[in-house]
């Protein structure tokens, strides 16, 4: 009988570690995380405000996202992401069908789809201008939206003034990072 | 002959530079420019015309420069085309003349304009007509052209930056500096970008007082608050080239001017400004009279900037020439630093008083109601001849300079690409803004302001209302300076020409376009002022006729005897200046010019010696050569492995897409010409699907999950497109229905394993799926647990043998590649690649969409046609294909070619029948030599194809021809008894 595959981890194609930059700069790839896609219609949206998943609210503000473990950002009029680092995603899939026994909805599991890339730093902004056109003074704290990010579709999330999530496509991550790391290096 | 004046100026004369101009070592100071030191050194000559290599010197100390272009740099670091007029000089700096042979002093291209009356404007078009423009054009394309590129690749780095404002400021003179003061001060995000190295523009070279200090007190304080302001960013070095809808802008930023190459060359700014004030002044115009191109005629305002700013006197005798009161104050300064100005020639009848009592206290002669009637020299200036507009009173000046003034050209070119409407104004003879276009507001000199003090309420003016507009109640005052300045009229005299000389006067001189080339080609009928810059190339050149445009239209008016509004200008379009590619492409080079997405098993693939192949975005794996092997014998023993015993191909890319919902067979069923509502859970399904016109975009399987939920796949270039197609349809035309779609392309690692042998290998691995014949068929789906991990597996096949795909999450991706290859060895498994795939696959006859259809290719065309017409329910695309042209016998159809040797039989190689002489019935889409069957096939559109089964056609490719048979499209296993294995 052939060796079980999650035994058998392999070299991944995905960018290894971080970067730090003095201490302007920091450009981490987060360690994986359960990812969940949430749908639900905007007829099934009744009392959105008392939606509770895992206990924690669904955000019902556009491009906004709430909580800390798991966290629920709102993408799409009818698309919210759940992302979290305690939960798989089994665990959160269930918790998304007792939240909404009553309403037609449906969840995807892409913790496997994304990679999460973590930029921090006094030049963090320095680092987004030159990938995105988005109004980053416009972007609270807590905002989280898709976006096009050095020609590829990302969410960016804010976390605070210099904190920031760019989540790719994992097939895009490495070409993400290696041009994050280009762009940190052309910096005056 | 130029020289540094002994005092004054904003240079750093305690650090001295050295250049070398032309391999010449010369010294400038900090603050110079390469022209200003050019001229510093007495360099007279600085460049040749385009067309006829006549010798130019510098014109101009702005962007406007049209003569003093140059070559920066040498080797890959080769900057063509600089104006020297912008370009600080810095230690070591390697500048040099182009378009000259053997050097710029002596150019043996000057025959060109000793034989001129050969070259007359639009000679190209009468000229090589025959035997063909073709026999010329070597030599043509040799002449023509600036300077000479490199040939390495351009070592620079260049920064591209997006950025917000609520006010964008083009301009760092008195009204832009003002307006962007206010504006910060109003709390606004400012935005300030100035071409020059540092703002102040005019200020910069004009003796003037504010608040009773000379200017750059004044200019100190402003731009200290502005650097200060956090809500500022402001730009020095940085020309706005382009002004586009919804208020973005283009700016380039210039990194390297006053150091060797920093860390980026240039930096292209993306600006979406909420506001834009336009303060960008004007460009003053010459003076027609013939020879008027000499060296050492150059622009009155330059000559002011480089004495007051440069401390650089032009010449030692410097003559003025004007029609307006600007050229006064240039004289008055110029006189004050002990140059010797003999005279003013004043083409108006009544100079003005105050300014000409001023200059005459310097000992400088006016000289109402005269102009220059023309330049004398040979390869710089030594005298002019000065007259009455009528020609007499004649009366000759030695001198070595001459500024001239004829007029000012408000910048309105940003202005202009906005779409926003200018207006004639015969007083100061030149285009103006006609009136603010909101969010867009112009202030100062581009509005013909003529004072610094007009200028500056005009800014005011200006900055108040783009406050307003911004909803800023609470406007803090800034407190208006008090100027002190000799008065100045806008007026502007008329535009005099040497009327019925033989010589040249020169309007472009660039392009070397002269008045009597605007008349031949009123001549000869172009007789628009669009169809005249054509014809004649005015304002074509690299300056874009900053110095031409407004003397050729004013020329053209009066030939024609039409009013100069009703001529209108010609379109302006960005850019401003010219911008460099490097700048535009920003980091988008190399590794980084596309995205490149990468398998799960990269590096897996790469360990095993992948040749690597870029198809759909992906990185792919083409084969897996072995040392020393090459591609074709990699192809070739990769599919023979497949065909008899097994292969692994990793097909991740493959799209796949979740659509869950009630709704979701419902929905689906509209897309594919097959029908899909009926479809069992746990069954897959080939389809095809369409656009509303009928055409096959795509393919793919259909697997139902359970009765809500289908994963369906896509071609692996197709799968964002598709998807979005989907999700299209979902939202705007079908939002009734109940129905989710997810892409989940690369949450799943997809690896083929294909061959006779191949189910034995997975019997090899622990599941709690029954992959046996009967329990697991061919196009069947099973969800369950795989080597310890999820699994969506597939029996399924696109080589034609026995096929399974593992579907895994894309984490065990690598390693399921690594498990499989190891427990395969003893089966003889090889990993194949997409090469060989494609190979495989057209053995079998399988269709490649995107290589085999395009976008005219209906069901029908590749033999799906019956499916089409009989499935009962709507699909997208259904109705079309009921359209005649659809039915026709004689559409391209779907064929296999075969053919002795292989020739000819290429993709893309065209196909005639017998009987056709000319054109073409079809052409080879997919050919490849089988290793399965050693010999050459093709598939192939084929007019009337099916129909010619067993017939030859002749196919050519490039002058080759080959003889191939038409059979079906199943080379391979036609009866499918191996796929069932």
């Amino acid at each position: 009988m052939a060796e079980p595959v999650q035994t058998l981890m392999a070299a991944s194609a995905l960018p290894a570690g971080g970067r730090v930059y003095g201490d302007l700069l920091r450009l981490t790839v987060l360690p994986p995380r359960t990812l969940l896609r949430f749908c639900l219609p905007v007829k099934s949206q009744k009392s959105l405000e008392k939606l509770r998943i895992a206990e924690r609210e669904v955000p019902v503000a556009m491009n906004a996202w709430l909580g800390e473990d798991p966290v629920i950002g709102r993408i799409a009029p009818d698309a919210w992401f759940l992302s979290s680092s305690l939960h798989d995603a089994a665990e959160l899939m269930d918790a998304v069908r007792t939240a909404c026994v009553k309403r037609w909805f449906t969840v995807t599991d892409l913790s496997d789809a994304n990679v999460t890339i973590a930029v921090e730093g006094p030049q963090a902004l320095d680092i987004l201008v030159r990938g995105c056109a988005l109004d980053f003074a416009g972007l609270a704290n807590d905002a989280c939206t898709r976006t096009r990010f050095a020609l590829v579709p990302v969410v960016l999330r804010r976390l605070g003034n210099e904190r920031f999530e760019l989540l790719v496509d994992r097939s895009l991550a490495r070409y993400l990072f290696d041009w994050l790391q280009d762009a940190a290096a052309g910096i005056d | 002959m130029g020289h540094r004046l002994p005092t004054g100026g904003h240079v750093n004369r305690e650090q001295a530079i050295g250049f070398r101009w032309n391999g010449q070592q010369m010294h400038a100071f900090a603050g110079d420019t390469i022209a200003s030191a050019l001229l510093a050194n007495g360099v007279r000559i600085a460049g040749r015309s385009l067309k006829f290599h006549r010798p130019r010197g510098v014109l101009s100390a702005g962007a406007e420069e049209s003569n003093a272009l140059v070559t920066l740099g040498r080797g890959a670091e080769t900057e063509l085309t600089a104006r020297a007029t912008l370009i600080p000089v810095r230690e070591g700096l390697r500048v040099c003349a182009q378009h000259a042979w053997p050097s710029v002093a002596f150019d043996l291209g000057r025959i060109f304009d000793w034989t001129s009356r050969f070259w007359p404007a639009g000679f190209y078009n009468k000229t090589f007509t025959w035997p063909s423009w073709h026999f010329y054009e070597p030599w043509i394309r040799r002449a023509a052209g600036l300077g000479r590129a490199s040939r390495e690749a351009d070592p620079a780095r260049y920064d591209v930056v997006n950025a917000h404002c609520d006010l964008l400021v083009v301009g760092g003179g008195p009204a832009g500096l003002l307006a962007a003061q206010v504006a910060a001060r109003a709390g606004l995000r400012v935005i300030l970008a100035e071409q020059d190295v540092e703002c102040g523009a005019s200020l910069l070279g004009v003796a003037v007082l504010i608040n009773d200090a000379p200017p750059a007190v004044w200019l100190a304080s402003v731009i200290g608050e502005l650097a200060a302001s956090r809500n500022v960013t402001l730009l020095a070095s940085t020309t706005a080239f382009g002004l586009y809808d919804h208020g973005v802008a283009g700016l380039v930023q210039r990194q390297d001017l006053r150091e060797p190459l920093r860390i980026a060359r240039e930096r292209y700014w993306r600006v979406h400004a909420r506001q834009t004030l336009l303060a960008t002044g004007a460009i003053e115009q010459p003076l027609l009279f013939e020879q008027n191109d000499l060296p050492g005629v150059m622009l009155a305002s330059a000559v002011r900037q480089y004495a007051n700013r440069y401390a650089v006197a032009v010449g030692q005798r410097v003559v003025f020439a004007t029609n307006n009161d600007s050229a006064y104050l240039a004289a008055l300064d110029l006189a004050a630093t002990g140059v010797i100005v003999p005279v003013i020639a004043d083409s108006r009848l009544a100079p003005p008083a105050v300014l000409a009592e001023a200059v005459r206290a310097h000992g400088v002669e006016v000289c109402p109601d005269t102009v220059v009637l023309r330049a004398h020299g040979s390869r710089g200036l030594r005298a002019v001849e000065l007259s009455r507009p009528d020609g007499s009173n004649r009366r000759r000046i030695a001198c070595d300079a001459l500024g001239m003034s004829g007029g000012w050209a408000p910048t309105v070119h940003l202005y202009s690409q906005a779409r926003a409407p200018t207006a004639f104004d015969a007083e100061r003879q030149c285009f103006l803004p006609r009136e603010p276009r909101p969010p867009l507001e112009c202030a100062g000199a581009i509005n013909g302001c003529a004072t610094l003090r007009d200028t500056l309420a005009d800014a005011a003016r200006a900055v108040d209302a783009a406050l307003v507009r911004a909803g800023i109640e609470q406007r803090e005052l800034v407190r208006a300076a008090v100027v002190e300045e000799l008065p100045v009229s806008a007026s502007i005299g008329a535009i005099h020409r040497s009327a019925g000389s033989r010589s040249r006067q020169w309007l472009d001189f660039q392009h070397d376009v002269t008045v009597a080339d605007v008349g031949l080609a009123l001549s000869e009928g172009f007789d628009h002022i669009e169809l005249l810059k054509r014809y004649t190339t005015a304002g074509m050149a690299v300056d874009q006729g900053k110095t031409a445009n407004l003397n050729t239209l004013l020329t053209f008016a009066e030939l024609t005897g039409r009013n100069p509004a009703d001529v209108g200008t010609t379109t302006f379009r960005p850019p401003y200046t010219p911008v460099t590619l490097g700048a535009i492409a920003g980091r988008q080079v190399g590794e980084r010019y596309s995205p490149r997405r990468l398998l799960p098993a990269h590096e897996a693939h790469e360990a095993l010696g992948a040749a690597w192949w870029e198809a759909g975005g992906w990185m792919r794996p083409a084969c897996y050569p072995r040392k020393g092997e090459p591609l074709a014998e990699s192809i070739h023993r990769e599919v023979t492995a497949v065909r008899n015993s097994a292969g692994l191909f990793d097909a991740s890319p493959l799209g796949k897409i979740e659509v869950e919902g009630p709704d979701a067979a419902k929905f689906l069923d509209r897309f594919y010409i097959n029908a899909i509502a009926a479809l069992e859970p746990g069954r897959l399904r080939y389809g095809l699907m369409l656009n509303e016109s009928g055409v096959v975009i795509d393919d793919g399987t259909i697997a139902r999950l359970d009765d809500k939920r289908f994963v369906v796949t896509t071609t692996s270039g197709g799968a964002s497109r598709i998807a979005a197609w989907l999700e299209e349809w979902r939202q705007c035309e079908w939002p009734d229905l109940k129905v989710q779609v997810t892409p989940v392309t690369t949450q799943w690692a997809a690896i083929a394993l294909s061959g006779p042998r191949s189910r034995e290998i997975l019997e090899r691995f622990e599941s709690d799926i029954d992959i046996g014949r009967e329990a697991f068929p061919h196009m069947s789906l099973r969800e369950g647990r795989f080597a310890g991990v999820p699994v969506r597996l597939y029996r399924v096949s696109f080589s034609g043998e026995l096929g399974y795909e593992i579907h895994v999450p894309a984490r065990y991706g690598a390693a399921l590649w690594q498990a499989l290859l190891a427990a395969g060895e003893s089966s003889g498994i090889v990993p194949y690649g997409l090469e060989s795939l494609l190979v495989l696959r057209l053995e079998k006859g399988f269709l490649h969409i995107g290589a085999d259809t395009d976008g005219t290719t209906a069901p029908a065309d590749i033999g799906w046609g019956a499916i089409a017409w009989s499935k009962k329910t709507d699909f997208i695309g259904k109705r079309s294909l009921a359209r005649p042209d659809n039915r026709r016998d004689d559409r391209l159809q779907l064929v296999g070619l075969t053919a002795a040797d292989a020739g000819a039989l290429v993709a893309g190689a065209h196909l005639r029948l017998k009987g056709t002489q000319a054109g073409t019935d079809g052409w080879v889409t997919s050919a490849a030599m089988s290793p399965t069957l050693a010999r050459p096939i093709a598939l192939a559109m084929l007019r009337g194809g099916r129909a010619r089964l067993g017939e030859s056609v002749t196919v050519h490719d490039l002058g080759h021809e080959t003889t191939a048979t038409i059979v079906s499209t199943a080379f391979h296993d036609p009866e499918g008894k191996r796929i069932h294995g």
